[in-house]
C-alpha cells in the first residue's frame, strides 16, 4: 500500500497527489501556522516535501516503516524546522540560504533529512535507559537536573552515564556505512 | 580520546567554559585534527538530536551534488508541475471540504460525518460555510487519543468509547463518555470527545455545556475548552459569539492562539 503510494508520487500521479493533499495538508498547515509560519509557508513546505520524497524514491526506492502520512508530516516538520534554523543562523552571521539556488537547497535538505533519519534510527537502538538520558542531554538539561531525575549520587556519575550512552550511540552511527556518505566533510 | 578531552568538548558545546579556557581550547583545536574531528561529530550529534536544532550540510557535499543533478533534471521539473497541478486542484475544488478517509481517524471521523452534510451545502451555496470552517479547523487541531492512555481505572471503557467514536457511532459514544464523566474520570479529552460527538449529533445546548464544564474545571487542559467552544459555536452559525471567544484566545495567548487568529481572518 505504502509502496504503491510512493511509486505513484514518484511518477507524478496528479490524482494521487491531490488525495495526499486532502489527507495530509490540513495538519501540516496547522503545524506551520502554529509555529510562526503563514499559509503560504505551509504550501511551500508541503510541495517541497512531496518533491523531496519523490526525487529520493526515483534515485533509490525505499520503504517507509510508518504510515506514509506520518512520514510526510515528519518531513514537513523538519523542513519547517530547517527554515527556522536558517533564519537563526543568518542572524548569527553564519551564511546559509539565499546564496544557494533552489535546487541546491533542496538537495541539501534531502541529504540532511537522510542524516537526521540515520541518527534517529541509531538513537532508537540504544537501551531505553540511555535513550531517556540522551534525550535530556540533547535537550541541554543541566547535569544537576539529570542527577535529580535519575536519582544519581553526583554530577560526576551523571556525566559518566551520559558519556557511556553517547559512546554507544557514536559506535552505532559510525558502524553504519551510510554515515560516511552522509556526514559533513 | 581521553576522558578529559571528552569533558572539555562537552563543556565547550554546552557553553560552560570560561572565556579563557574556551580560547585555549580553540587554539588547541587548530593543531589537533583528531580533536577537531571529535568536536565536529559531537556537534553533528547535538544538532541532529536536539529537537529545535538542525544539522546543515554544505553544497559541496558529494551526495548533495548528486541530488542537485536530480533536482535539476527534466523528470524533476515534470514532478514539480504535477505537484503544482495537484495543489491547484485541491485548493480550487471541493477537495478541501470532503475528507473522505484519513490517517488521523480520530478527528477526521467527526470531520467526515460533518463533511457529508456540508458537501451538499457547499455545492448549494458555492462558498465557505461556517460548517466547512469547522471541519477544516478541526482537522488542523491536535487531539489526544484517549484509548492509548494507560493506567486509568476505566481503560477498557475508554478504549470502547474511542472505538465507537472512531466508527462515528456518536450516539453510543456519547453515552459512554457521559457515563465515564459521571464516574469522575477527569480527563480533558473526555470532555472534548463528548462535545465533538454532541456537535456531530447536532445537540447544540449539550455540546456547549460540556465545553463550559471543561473550561470551568481544574484540569490542566481546561483552556483547550475555549478553542473547541469557538469551533462549536461556529458550527452552529453563532459567528459573533465564536469571534468573541476567538478574540479572547488570541488576546490571552491561550491554546491554539495562532490558529484562532487565522480563523478570525477568514471570518472577516
Amino acid at each position: 500500500m505504502t509502496v504503491s503510494l510512493l511509486e505513484d508520487l514518484a511518477n507524478g500521479n496528479t490524482r494521487r497527489i491531490e488525495r495526499i493533499y486532502q489527507e495530509c495538508f490540513p495538519r501540516v498547515r496547522g503545524y506551520v501556522v502554529s509555529n510562526n509560519g503563514s499559509k503560504e509557508d505551509a504550501e511551500d513546505i508541503f510541495q517541497k516535501a512531496l518533491l523531496q520524497i519523490a526525487v529520493r524514491y526515483q534515485r533509490e526506492p525505499f520503504e517507509i516503516k510508518v504510515d506514509f502520512e506520518y512520514y510526510l508530516y515528519a518531513v514537513c516538520k523538519n523542513l519547517w524546522l530547517r527554515e527556522i534554523n536558517k533564519l537563526k543562523k543568518r542572524v548569527t552571521n553564519q551564511e546559509i540560504g539565499d546564496i544557494y539556488s533552489e535546487d541546491q537547497d533542496q538537495a541539501m535538505a534531502l541529504v540532511e533529512q537522510e542524516k537526521y533519519e540515520l541518527f534517529n534510527e541509531k538513537l532508537k537502538q540504544v537501551s531505553d535507559n540511555c535513550q531517556r538520558i540522551l534525550a535530556m542531554y540533547f535537550a541541554k538539561t543541566s547535569y544537576a537536573e539529570i542527577v535529580k531525575k535519575e536519582n544519581y549520587n553526583s554530577e560526576t556519575v551523571a556525566r559518566q552515564r551520559v558519556f557511556k550512552c553517547k559512546k554507544r550511540l557514536t559506535d552505532l552511527v559510525k558502524a553504519d556505512q551510510r554515515y560516511f556518505l552522509l556526514k559533513s566533510s | 580520546m581521553n576522558e578529559r578531552d571528552e569533558l572539555l568538548i562537552d563543556q565547550y558545546l554546552r557553553g560552560e567554559l570560561s572565556e579563557e579556557r574556551s580560547a585555549a581550547f580553540e587554539s588547541r583545536l587548530e593543531q589537533d585534527p583528531e580533536l577537531q574531528e571529535k568536536l565536529h561529530f559531537e556537534q553533528e550529534l547535538f544538532e541532529s538530536l536536539n529537537e529545535n536544532d538542525w544539522s546543515f550540510l554544505d553544497s559541496n557535499h558529494a551526495r548533495v551534488k548528486e541530488y542537485e543533478i536530480d533536482f535539476k533534471s527534466e523528470k524533476a521539473q515534470q514532478l514539480k508541475a504535477s505537484i503544482l497541478q495537484a495543489s491547484q486542484n485541491y485548493h480550487s475544488g471541493a477537495g478541501e471540504e470532503t475528507k473522505v478517509r484519513s490517517m488521523w481517524p480520530w478527528y477526521t471521523a467527526v470531520a467526515a460525518a460533518i463533511a457529508l452534510v456540508i458537501t451538499f451545502y457547499v455545492i448549494a451555496t458555492g462558498g465557505t460555510t461556517n460548517q466547512s470552517l469547522y471541519t477544516d479547523y478541526l482537522a488542523q487541531t491536535d487531539l489526544p487519543d484517549l484509548a492509548s492512555r494507560g493506567g486509568v481505572a476505566d481503560a477498557e471503557t475508554l478504549a470502547k468509547a474511542q472505538a465507537l467514536f472512531d466508527q462515528q457511532d456518536y450516539t453510543e459514544a456519547e453515552k459512554l463518555y457521559t457515563q465515564l464523566l459521571s464516574d469522575n474520570v477527569e480527563m480533558a479529552g473526555l470532555y472534548i470527545n463528548l462535545a465533538l460527538s454532541q456537535v456531530a449529533l447536532q445537540k447544540e445546548q449539550e455540546a456547549l455545556s460540556t465545553l463550559n464544564a471543561l473550561i470551568s474545571s481544574n484540569l490542566l487542559d481546561a483552556e483547550k475548552g475555549y478553542w473547541f467552544k469557538a469551533l462549536a459555536l461556529l458550527n452552529f452559525d453563532r459567528e459573533e459569539e465564536a469571534s468573541t471567544v476567538l478574540n479572547q484566545i488570541v488576546d490571552q495567548q491561550r491554546y491554539n492562539a495562532a490558529l484562532a487568529k487565522a480563523l478570525l481572518e477568514e471570518l472577516e
